[in-house]
């Protein structure tokens, strides 16, 4: 089957589960920003975890389909149809040949996932199709849909017929000390409520309110960061990396958010909120 | 060594204070150590110059367990890190050599003592980031200590040989950038086709020699 990009959206990319195991030698995860939207997705159409879906940024995209097979959606509401009739996200849609999937603008969230089942043709590298930033052309040159791309996927059709409440997204972010915390301040900075810069991406969530950098404060030799890691810039600018980013790093890590909010940070959109609630940790 | 907790699925174990080939050793003898114990709890690990950063599962064990594993692995009972040795060429003519007129400037250095002082020094591979397979080469001679630019290119080609701080390294990928690029190497860092795509792992050794026009 080949599935046509009419319109490729915003920022439109295929991702699965990442490269884990690689970060020794620079290699940055990847992966679905919304784990948790992603898998549900994967689920409801019969596939496995680990098959790559398409995720798309704030305008999905258009596809047309040469065959029939099973699709999903999940993830922020980007108000889908096929061939121009509205569609349910959250359950099972049988796909015909020559039908036409669109997604458009994002009203609820910023990120939605289209998996479609079966076995797809993509390059791979390392196990994983995730755009690495600065290489994609090189290593997964069909990993950011394009216009006029082609989609290569042997379909299965899946005839369970599965259905999921929409989700809620809420802002509320906790986050825990990071190993610089006591650089700063850390339940005066982290109770109280930010907005995302519009230079966010996947790399790293950008906080549009700077924070006052105490006078002198010692530079730290670079080690590992991973996703959730927040880095305090000289400036005083606070980045949230996520899956994208690189794995070491110079700047302060003054917290880190509780994994099991991760996926939240995937819905937040340029200029939304994001209440952060610092957990103070006891050790014993 | 001290550990602190990094959020509520990683921590970090600080191996010495400071930029060493001894404290190096360290960390990438406990990170080894860390690898052959192929534990389901850890995910992945991320040695730096006297860090080691670990991810593990949550879901699986705590800070309090891994703390107290880690603890119990004596220095003594480091795994050896296994490095290897390589003679790199490099052609530090001006077609490539993009910053060469400027770390000449900065280090009041002609170009011939710029390439000697390069290629005379053994460096210690110490942590790869920013890119995938960008080995952070150290320590470079203090007269070749100069600062990134300020603003970076837009387009650093492959191979590229670059200078920042006490630090020399290799682009592996076309690239934006900051580093002072004074050459280009004559080998693939980063090689897709082979099932081995890195040439350099941490702890490894490199030799720059130039080659001749």
């Amino acid at each position: 089957m080949k599935v046509e990009v009419l319109k490729a959206g915003l920022f439109s990319n295929l991702q699965d589960q990442g490269r884990l195991g690689y970060q020794h030698l620079g290699v940055p995860i990847g992966g679905n920003l919304d784990t948790s939207a992603a898998t549900l997705a994967l689920h409801i159409v019969g596939a496995t975890i680990d098959q790559p879906l398409i995720e798309c940024t704030l305008i999905g995209p258009t596809l047309k389909f040469d065959d029939d097979c099973t699709i999903a959606i999940t993830g922020a509401d980007m108000n889908p149809m096929v061939n121009g009739h509205s569609i349910k996200s959250y359950q099972s849609i049988q796909i015909h040949t020559d039908d036409t999937l669109s997604l458009g603008n994002a009203s609820n969230g910023a990120r939605a996932y289209i998996a479609i089942n079966g076995q797809w043709k993509t390059k791979s590298w390392l196990g994983s199709v995730s755009p690495v930033y600065g290489a994609y052309q090189m290593l997964t040159p069909d990993s950011i849909l394009r216009k006029g791309q082609f989609l290569e996927i042997f379909p299965k059709v899946f005839n369970e017929n599965l259905a999921f409440d929409l989700p809620y997204y809420n802002n509320r972010i906790h986050v825990m000390a990071g190993p610089e915390s006591n650089v700063v301040d850390a339940s005066l900075v982290f109770n109280r409520c930010y907005t995302m810069s519009h230079q966010s991406n996947r790399m790293a969530i950008i906080l549009n309110e700077k924070i006052d950098v105490p006078y002198k404060i010692s530079p730290m030799i670079s080690s590992g960061v991973i996703p959730g890691s927040i880095q305090l810039t000289p400036s005083g600018q606070l980045m949230i990396l996520m899956a994208d980013a690189q794995t070491t790093g110079g700047y302060h890590r003054i917290g880190q958010v509780k994994a099991s909010d991760m996926d939240k940070l995937a819905q937040i959109r340029i200029g939304g909120e994001i209440e952060i609630e610092f957990l103070q940790q006891k050790l014993t | 060594m001290i550990i602190k907790p990094m959020g509520d699925n990683a921590l970090v174990v600080y191996l010495g204070e400071g930029i060493s080939d001894a404290i190096l050793a360290k960390v990438y003898g406990l990170y080894n150590s860390v690898i052959s114990a192929s534990s389901q709890e850890i995910i992945y690990s991320i040695p730096a110059y006297n860090s080691l950063t670990i991810r593990y599962d949550e879901r699986l064990t705590n800070f309090q367990r891994i703390r107290d594993w880690l603890m119990d692995l004596s220095a003594n009972d480091y795994n050896k890190p296994p490095s290897k040795h390589h003679n790199i060429g490099v052609d530090y003519g001006d077609e490539f050599a993009l910053d060469m007129d400027h770390v000449c400037r900065l280090t009041s250095l002609s170009k011939e003592e710029v390439i000697a002082y390069h290629s005379e020094k053994e460096y210690t591979v110490y942590m790869l980031g920013f890119l995938p397979g960008f080995a952070y080469l150290g320590t470079t001679h203090e007269r070749l200590h100069v600062p990134r630019h300020e603003t970076p290119r837009h387009f650093v080609i492959k191979g590229s040989i670059g200078l920042a701080g006490q630090q020399t390294a290799i682009y592996p990928v076309d690239s934006p950038g900051g580093w002072q690029i004074i050459g280009k190497a004559m080998v693939d860092v980063f090689d897709t086709s082979l099932n081995e795509p890195f040439l350099l792992s941490p702890f490894d050794t490199v030799h720059f020699y130039p080659i001749g026009r």
